[in-house]
């Protein structure tokens, strides 16, 4: 057996009994009700985390609410094989996915420099940084005075700084203050990854941003596939809700208090909430103001873009991509090859439109 | 002691019989002297095959000799320097660096076609190409007669196949033939590479042909450092000539008997035959055309199609670009991170290349 099922299954067995006692208190439910969940989640693929996580373990769900989802594992068997290894990295790293969509011409948000630990750094005029005086020099001098620190392999929203230069000072939203030899110090003390990006931080359409009363970024996900005759299908789009105090709306399988909701793939307006059954509109968290009917600016544009980096980044074949609406027009944030299917959406629809564009051996 | 180097030094004990013979044969038999020289390559990282090929086994060889010289493994460290490893992606494989290169602008041979062996392959066209069938039919109705077959992985040459479709079948460049099935079979079955890039073959340029007297597309190494400051030094330059009968130009330790000639980056004329062993060669072997003094057509747009490419793969900071010169001016054959080390005379106008870089790059 391969090492990763070794692993897979000794982290699967790790997880029960934990799982089990969480759901039981979550869901008031028997031993015996939530073991039986367990079994059915578990032949679908869900790891018991993930099953508790996205409430699956709830003795009372109708079991056609099983159905209507899909496992991560499901879905990123799908994605493996459609994309060759060796292409991800275009994706996968940031750094790389920004200068090829730039050099592509698809809209993202400018990019200012790309920090390395290990090797010098590079700035969007060409210029190479490689001593910690010339990146301070960067940050006090050249950068513009508001930006985003990402780093350049980060997954779920982890390890993003919002910055605003004030006079020789660095600030985030939440407060705290960093010099320009502190951002320098930060990436280069951060194993996590080995390059960090710097870019532009945007905003929201205004309409958005009335909308959701917070100055905090919102992006659609919406995600391509790619068919046999050469075109793009969207499988589906979801509009990602920041709910709490949060500056990034990754999801996270709703650890975060994000919510995602549904987009009508044809006009762009936001749909009901299924889990509600459909019968209050849903109203945002924070202003208060209807979501259920609100029609996403720029619609059109939004999914035309994302088909149209789809079939940019061919061979390629699924990626999820986060787009931003902005003032000027929708723009790429990122693409995600290994994407979930929000609990929102039915995966029934995804998976048969994914079945039946599957390039196949005659 | 991690893998990698236990890989390292079990490869360069099983050379070390083999290069001592090989060094006994080709400057006589003083074994103790071979065997000095041979520890003494060790010490300056050179593999044994390596120091051999680059003639520093010779015991007539003065020590200091080593100090003009730049091995493998010492240029692989400034290459790491200079070059963050996640950027290594879009070069590492042949179709992805031609799809950066398409959007990028840089002209290179048309891709006709990306083959994969577990995800549907794709067309210039973007059609989506799965199974045998497909392939098949698409290598007999729609490619172009003829192709290039490069495994995306390839290096000195390795696994690329020249094919030309004639009445339904494919021939090589040995005569051979095939039939489309037989072809992806041979990409299916490919122990080392997983993907292909089908290709459009190029030809040099009438004045390298007729230097060498080969149909191999022969091109040039340029190897481009950037500088902090934002511009391009082209470090080293050196001209790849057939010498034998194969189609392609690497140099593999000479085994292909090809020859390498280094051209002076200002004006883009060999300076000299590079490797001991073919100095005193001034012509071309095959067609008696000299090959030193020979001036190499499109040079200055060579060397601006390198420099722009260089800043299009920043942050990447050393590249060794293979250019070919053809009739219609040069294009990108591909571009290696981890070149091999110039077989420069002297090393150290080289090395100042990295000065700003790399603020004391290492040397032997």
């Amino acid at each position: 057996m391969a090492e990763t099922s070794l692993k897979r299954m000794a982290g699967i067995a790790w997880q029960l009994p934990g799982v089990l006692r969480q759901a039981m208190a979550i869901h008031h439910g028997s031993l015996l009700g939530v073991s039986k969940r367990l079994y059915a989640t578990m032949k679908q693929r869900y790891t018991p985390d993930e099953a508790l996580v996205e409430g699956l373990l709830n003795p009372s769900l109708p079991d056609e609410e099983l159905d209507r989802r899909c496992s991560q594992s499901t879905i990123s068997r799908i994605q493996r094989k459609r994309s060759p290894a060796t292409w991800r990295p275009l994706i996968s790293d940031k750094g790389v996915f920004y200068r090829y969509c730039e050099a592509a011409g698809i809209p993202v948000p400018p990019l200012f420099a790309i920090f390395s630990r290990t090797t010098p750094g590079w700035t969007c005029k060409g210029r190479l940084l490689v001593r910690r005086e010339e990146w301070v020099s960067y940050f006090t001098k050249e950068c513009p005075p508001e930006f985003v620190i990402k780093p350049s392999t980060g997954r779920r929203g982890g390890g993003i700084r919002f910055l605003r230069r004030t006079g020789t000072e660095f600030q985030t939203p939440d407060g705290q203050t960093f010099s320009a030899a502190g951002l320098y110090d930060g990436m280069v003390e951060n194993r996590s990854t080995e390059t960090f990006i710097i870019q532009a931080r945007l905003r929201n359409h205004p309409a958005l941003e009335e909308l959701h009363g917070t100055k905090a970024l919102h992006t659609i996900r919406i995600a391509t596939a790619l068919t046999p005759d050469a075109k793009c299908i969207v499988l589906f789009a979801m509009y990602k809700v920041i709910g709490g105090s949060a500056y990034v709306d990754n999801i996270c399988h709703g650890r975060t208090g994000n919510i995602p909701v549904g987009v009508d793939l044809e006009n762009g307006i936001i749909l009901e909430d299924r889990h509600d059954g459909g019968n209050s509109p849903m109203v945002h968290p924070k202003s208060g103001l209807p979501l259920t009917g609100y029609r996403v600016p720029y619609w059109r544009e939004a999914v035309a873009l994302a088909m149209e980096a789809a079939l940019k980044f061919s061979p390629i074949g699924m990626v999820g991509w986060d787009v931003a609406v902005t003032p000027n027009g929708p723009v790429i944030i990122e693409g995600n090859l290994w994407f979930e299917i929000f609990s929102a959406s039915d995966a029934r629809p995804i998976l048969a439109a994914l079945a039946a564009t599957d390039a196949r051996p005659d | 002691m991690d893998a990698d180097r236990i890989t390292r030094h079990t490869r360069i004990l099983l050379q070390i019989p083999v290069v001592v013979a090989q060094a006994v044969m080709r400057h006589g038999g003083h074994l103790p002297a071979i065997a000095r020289k041979l520890v003494l390559s060790l010490k300056h990282r050179y593999e044994p095959r390596e120091a051999f090929a680059k003639e520093l086994l010779d015991p007539t060889l003065p020590d200091s000799e080593f100090s003009k010289h730049l091995s493998r493994s010492n240029m692989s460290r400034i290459q790491r320097q200079c070059n963050p490893a996640a950027w290594e992606a879009l070069l590492a494989d042949k179709s992805v660096f031609y799809r950066y290169c398409t959007v990028c602008g840089i002209p290179i041979p048309t891709v006709y076609a990306t083959f994969s062996k577990y995800s549907p392959g794709v067309t210039q066209s973007g059609k989506l190409l799965a199974g045998r069938q497909q392939w098949v039919s698409y290598l007999l109705e729609e490619c172009p007669p003829e192709i290039v077959l490069k495994p995306n992985h390839g290096f000195y040459g390795f696994g690329i196949m020249f094919l030309e479709r004639t009445h339904g079948e494919f021939v090589d460049n040995y005569g051979k033939h095939f039939r489309a099935e037989a072809v992806y079979d041979r990409m299916m079955s490919d122990k080392k590479s997983d993907m292909f890039v089908i290709q459009e073959r190029i030809r040099n340029h009438r004045d390298i042909a007729r230097l060498s007297g080969s149909q191999a597309l022969q091109t040039m190494r340029m190897t481009t450092v950037l500088q902090a400051d934002g511009s391009v030094t082209l470090a080293w330059a050196h001209l790849k000539l057939a010498g034998g009968e194969h189609l392609v130009d690497n140099y593999r330790y000479g085994e292909l008997n090809n020859l390498m000639a280094g051209v002076d980056t200002r004006t883009g004329v060999v300076r000299q035959m590079l490797l001991s062993h073919n100095s005193k060669i001034t012509a071309h072997p095959k067609t008696g055309i000299p090959i030193v003094g020979f001036q190499i057509p499109y040079w200055s747009e060579s060397r601006a199609l390198v420099e722009r490419s260089a800043r299009k793969f920043s942050p990447l900071g050393t590249i060794g670009w293979d250019v070919a010169v053809t009739q219609n001016g040069p294009m990108i054959i591909e571009g290696n991170i981890w070149y091999d080390p110039p077989s420069a005379p002297d090393i150290a106008d080289f090395l100042a290349a990295f000065r700003t870089l790399i603020p004391t790059p290492k040397k032997n």
